[in-house]
């Protein structure tokens, strides 16, 4: 082996195989490669020693997307279900040190690549779960304290910005994905829910991760904050893209952001500098 | 003086792995124990509730992280951000050691997740040791190196495992976690001597030592941590603690998790022999709370 930098992308490369190295039709590089640098012993030849790695590559992180995606594996069943996680890996090798956020790109994936991407609801069902999974390790937030609300002058509220927190999330869906998930989760009988467009928010709560089914007012408005609108202009651009009446969309806001607030979805007040 | 004295390292006991299934006796009953390891990638995140499980473990019991992403041997160098965070991490237990393996499992920005054993050669010893160096810098508080089970043998190796494990720690001057199932499990795998093994290395390095089940695969053993620590292994733990002396202790359970019980047993058992050994040489057996 001419160095150890060498040594490692070959045997990287060879982990990432799809095909079992002591099959027939294995790809005759690894097998090389394996004959090359590999000993081989008494128990094991150079290729079998190799492909235990292998193996346990792959073993290891269809373990842990099988743990991240229990609905989406119920709804694919076994076989489909390690084709899907064979093409996620292929096209996105593990680049985080945590296995958590091994299926960060899953969602990008069924959206984008056939056969995966002609199945709305598994597309929907994807991004339920790996919502939850972003959000069990999320930052931490300060949690919002009302009394910071009467320090803000009422002239200065159009003009102030609303800090959401970093574990809180709103999915744009075309079913309502997370009872299917519940349903699996809890080994109820799951079934495939009619479309229906769903605006689901999930946080992280005191306890437990925490989901809700939104207006689509409330999600347009949250997703404008999020991006960092000041509250006026948000609020007049939700109005004026959804058609709302002013007076009726006023008298809502209030309750909106008691709510917002009492489920720690909101964390800070920026007034105008 | 030896490198235990030099870094005031005491014996905790022995401990077991603080692993999610028990958590419920853990904080509820706060059970008998002498100390708790972690597995310092599940506790990098950003927040959660992981990082408040550890805050009350720690604030209950001894912790040491025990990481498994740091890959020593890869050419890549860890992330400034996955060692800023394992210094935070450090920081926050404030543990006697820290520990990770002697193999590499990043190559071309991957992250493998597995611990991926190195050639046996001059120039890995100098490779390995020098990462060592730097990681120790950067977290401030000594660091063991742990043996790793392996599969495969390179043809490029120019001395067993013993003599490299023990040139890496020479060089870099760190601690030891000896793993005794490893060592038997990679015996097996590659016919060579545990017992050579375990007289080889140099003892006054061993911080800490790993118990653990395996499984037999038929035409090898793979390290699984999923059943109790066999017979053989127990015999090589008692050379080890003749050989290492009154040296903490943990006990390593991942698959197929038993109950808390079995799991306190498997450790009792340990700390039984442990004491046994000790007392037949007349060392103090004396863990530090």
């Amino acid at each position: 082996m001419s160095s150890l930098f060498e040594l490692q992308r070959r045997f990287g490369d060879a982990l990432r195989s799809g095909t079992a190295l002591v099959a027939e039709g294995a790809p005759e590089e690894h097998v090389t490669f394996a004959q090359d640098a590999m000993q081989g012993g008494a128990r094991l030849s150079a290729v079998e020693q190799l492909e235990v790695y292998r193996e346990q590559f792959w073993f290891r992180h269809l373990a842990s997307l099988q743990e991240d995606f229990v609905a989406v594996e119920h709804l694919l069943g076994k076989e489909r279900f390690q084709a899907l996680v064979r093409a996620y890996l292929e096209e996105h090798p593990p680049r985080h040190f945590s296995l958590q956020r091994l299926g960060d790109a899953m969602p990008e994936l069924v959206r984008s690549a056939a056969p995966w991407s002609s199945d709305p609801f598994l597309v929907d069902l994807v991004a339920v779960e790996q919502a939850f999974v972003f959000l069990f390790d999320a930052p931490d937030a300060q949690p919002f304290d009302p009394a910071m609300l009467a320090n803000v002058p009422e002239a200065a509220w159009p003009l102030a910005t609303i800090r959401l927190s970093p574990a809180f999330r709103i999915l744009h869906l075309g079913s309502e994905a997370h009872l299917y998930r519940a349903a699996v989760r809890t080994g109820e009988p799951a079934a495939v829910p009619e479309r229906k467009p769903t605006h689901l928010a999930v946080a992280r709560g005191k306890t437990s991760l925490e989901y809700m089914v939104l207006g689509e007012p409330q999600s347009v408005l949250l997703e404008k904050l999020r991006a960092g609108l000041a509250l006026g202009e948000a609020c007049e651009r939700t109005q004026r893209e959804l058609a709302i009446d002013a007076a009726d969309f006023e008298t809502q806001l209030g309750g909106w952001f008691q709510g917002w607030t009492a489920w720690g979805w909101l964390v800070g007040i920026d007034p105008p500098a | 003086m030896g490198f235990r004295e030099r870094h005031g390292i005491v014996d905790l006991g022995v401990g077991v792995g603080a692993r999610v299934p028990h958590y419920e006796t853990i904080f509820g009953e706060t059970p008998a124990m002498d100390w708790f390891e972690i597995i310092s990638e599940n506790f990098l995140g950003d927040g959660g509730r992981a990082l408040e499980q550890l805050d009350k473990l720690r604030h209950a019991y001894r912790v040491v992280p025990h990481g498994v992403s740091l890959a020593l041997g890869s050419v890549e160098p860890p992330s400034a951000h996955y060692l800023g965070r394992l210094r935070a991490l450090v920081d926050r237990v404030a543990p006697p050691w820290f520990s990770d393996h002697l193999c590499w499992g990043r190559v071309d920005g991957m992250d493998l997740h597995d611990l991926l054993p190195m050639p046996m050669t001059e120039a890995a010893v100098a490779h390995v040791a020098d990462r060592i160096k730097q990681v120790q810098d950067t977290i401030g508080r000594p660091f063991a190196l742990e043996n790793v089970s392996s599969y495969l043998t390179y043809r490029e190796s120019t001395m067993p495992e013993w003599e490299f494990l023990t040139e890496v720690a020479e060089r870099a001057d760190c601690g030891l976690l000896f793993d005794v199932n490893n060592v038997y499990v990679s015996a097996k795998n590659h016919g060579f001597d545990a017992e050579a093994y375990i007289d080889y290395v140099p003892a006054h390095r061993v911080v800490q030592m790993h118990l653990a089940g395996h499984t037999d695969m038929g035409k090898y053993i793979l390290d699984t941590h999923s059943d109790h620590v066999c017979d053989p292994v127990w015999e090589l733990y008692r050379r080890a603690v003749g050989r290492f002396g009154a040296v903490s202790t943990l006990v390593e359970w991942d698959e197929n998790i038993p109950s808390w019980q079995v799991l306190a047993d498997e450790a009792a058992r340990a700390r039984g022999l442990r004491r046994e050994v000790l007392a037949a040489s007349g060392a103090k057996v004396e863990a530090q709370p």
